[in-house]
């Protein structure tokens, strides 16, 4: 999943940086509001961590922005404002969630993936498709009981067809949600990772979980079309 | 409610939440550098250089905690208000001496014009020496690296004059007129590059004024952000 971070301190943003890519997130991070209005209308972002002081502006401007322009990208508030005005303005404008400074980087990490999931209708940290369980909060998956061995970047992608399950996933979006600013990485790489994720996860003897959708994407599990038809034909009979 | 900080009125609720919003933020990246640190095994290097951060962060509250209290210190328990004698060329030299190495090692040109026969003022040494800190301490911060740095001290008609200058890091005229406002700092990337909390120079006004003096800041025809500093006569 790709992250922006926007915090002005440098050590602060490196140490809370560092931490997201060991978790695996794809991170860009910046230090100036306005480099972050920019990177907000470029990119697709699934969650914004936001600190509100900032030299050229104030964060609640970038918040605005999004939900202006109809963003649904969860954004959370980590601030030095904790008064109780300041917290009831950050939710009012749009934000997801309030941590003020100090936090617990685990407490955040936490918030994180609880938005992240949220985002997508996720209420649990396991998701359950057919005899496939991925736990996003051990970052590990198994399939009719045997754990799978996915690399870090194998698993950021099951967590977003399986975050997303029944629904389409573009190209585009893997490539998003996937790769930060700093990759450059070849056109067909999104491909290359589908194609290594299937020959883990799919078994000859188990129902396809992973599917191509011509000029259109990738859907983990059975499409919610196939399921209405499968509801209203077992309605029928 | 509002204080009076020489001339610039402020709220003491808006001058609090500031503090606690600076005070915070460095707190909340000890914390994560720590806890990132602990989060997993990692090599001896690793761990060294969490300690540093850590401490090059603590060095920062120590600065801004002991600002604060100056700050907001009653004016009768001022430390080191008693007036005396005070021989500015070692004042100078010495209290440079702590910044020397980090001019260094941002490869800063430092030229320092003092006057080799003595020049003496009578103030408050201590309190003196707290501005000359925050003005160093600025100069070696805001320089671009490979700048310059200018110090020198004079003699003039209404007592003596200590000018702490360093390149201009890109402050326009407008900026200029902000820099004593409690908690302002220059935005983009003089900002992000520096670990100052936005209270030193107003910090500086405030013990000048109790020594009697006065502080001024220009943009110089060389390209200088110069400080200027007006003792009155003995």
């Amino acid at each position: 999943m790709r992250i922006l971070l926007v915090e002005d301190y440098d050590p602060l943003r490196l140490a809370i940086a560092q931490r997201l890519r060991e978790e695996e997130y794809q991170v860009d991070d910046t230090a100036e509001g306005e480099k972050a209005l920019s990177l907000c209308r470029e990119n697709d972002y699934a969650l914004v961590l936001l600190d509100l002081t900032l030299p050229d502006l104030d964060g609640m401007e970038i918040l605005r922005d999004l939900r202006l322009r109809g963003s649904d990208t969860s954004v959370l508030i980590i601030t030095g404002r904790d008064s109780v005005p300041d917290r009831v303005r950050g939710l009012d404008a749009g934000s997801d969630d309030y941590v003020v400074k100090p936090c617990s980087l685990d407490e955040l990490m936490a918030r994180v993936r609880t938005l992240i999931r949220r985002r997508y209708g996720q209420h649990h940290s396991i998701i359950q498709i057919e005899d496939l369980e991925i736990d996003t909060r051990k970052r590990s998956a198994r399939r009719g009981g045997e754990t799978m061995d996915l690399t870090n970047r194998e698993f950021a992608l099951l967590e977003l067809l399986a975050l997303r399950q029944g629904g389409v996933v573009t190209r585009r979006e893997v490539w998003e949600q996937l790769y930060d600013l700093n990759y450059e990485a070849s056109s067909n790489v999104v491909d290359v990772y589908i194609a290594h994720l299937r020959k883990k996860i799919e078994r000859a003897d188990r129902p396809k979980l992973i599917h191509t959708r011509r000029g259109q994407g990738y859907v983990l599990g059975l499409p919610a079309r196939w399921l209405a038809s499968s509801a209203l034909l077992a309605a029928a009979l | 409610m509002s204080a009076n900080v020489n001339g610039t009125s402020f709220h003491h609720e808006a001058f609090a939440a500031h503090a606690a919003h600076e005070l915070r933020t460095p707190l909340a990246a000890m914390r994560a550098r720590i806890e990132l640190a602990l989060s997993r095994p990692r090599s001896a290097k690793s761990y060294r250089a969490a300690l540093q951060e850590a401490l090059a962060i603590e060095r920062r509250l120590e600065t801004l905690v002991e600002n604060l209290l100056l700050l907001n210190r009653p004016h009768r328990e001022e430390p080191g208000f008693a007036m005396a004698a005070v021989a500015l060329t070692p004042l100078l030299a010495q209290t440079w001496s702590d910044f020397f190495d980090r001019a260094e090692a941002r490869h800063l040109r430092v030229s320092l014009c003092l006057p080799p026969d003595g020049l003496e003022v009578r103030t408050g040494k201590d309190l003196l020496a707290v501005v000359l800190r925050n003005l160093f301490d600025n100069a070696v911060s805001y320089a671009p690296p490979g700048g310059r740095i200018e110090i020198s001290a004079a003699a003039t008609v209404a007592g003596c004059e200590i000018s702490v200058a360093n390149t201009n890091p890109g402050l326009g005229l407008q900026e200029t007129r902000r820099v004593f406002e409690p908690f302002w700092r220059a935005g983009g990337e003089i900002a992000s590059a520096s670990h100052h909390t936005g209270i030193g120079l107003t910090l500086c006004q405030r013990v000048v004024g109790k020594l009697g003096g006065t502080i001024n800041v220009r943009l110089t025809p060389g390209n200088l952000f110069a400080v200027a500093v007006i003792l009155p006569a003995a």
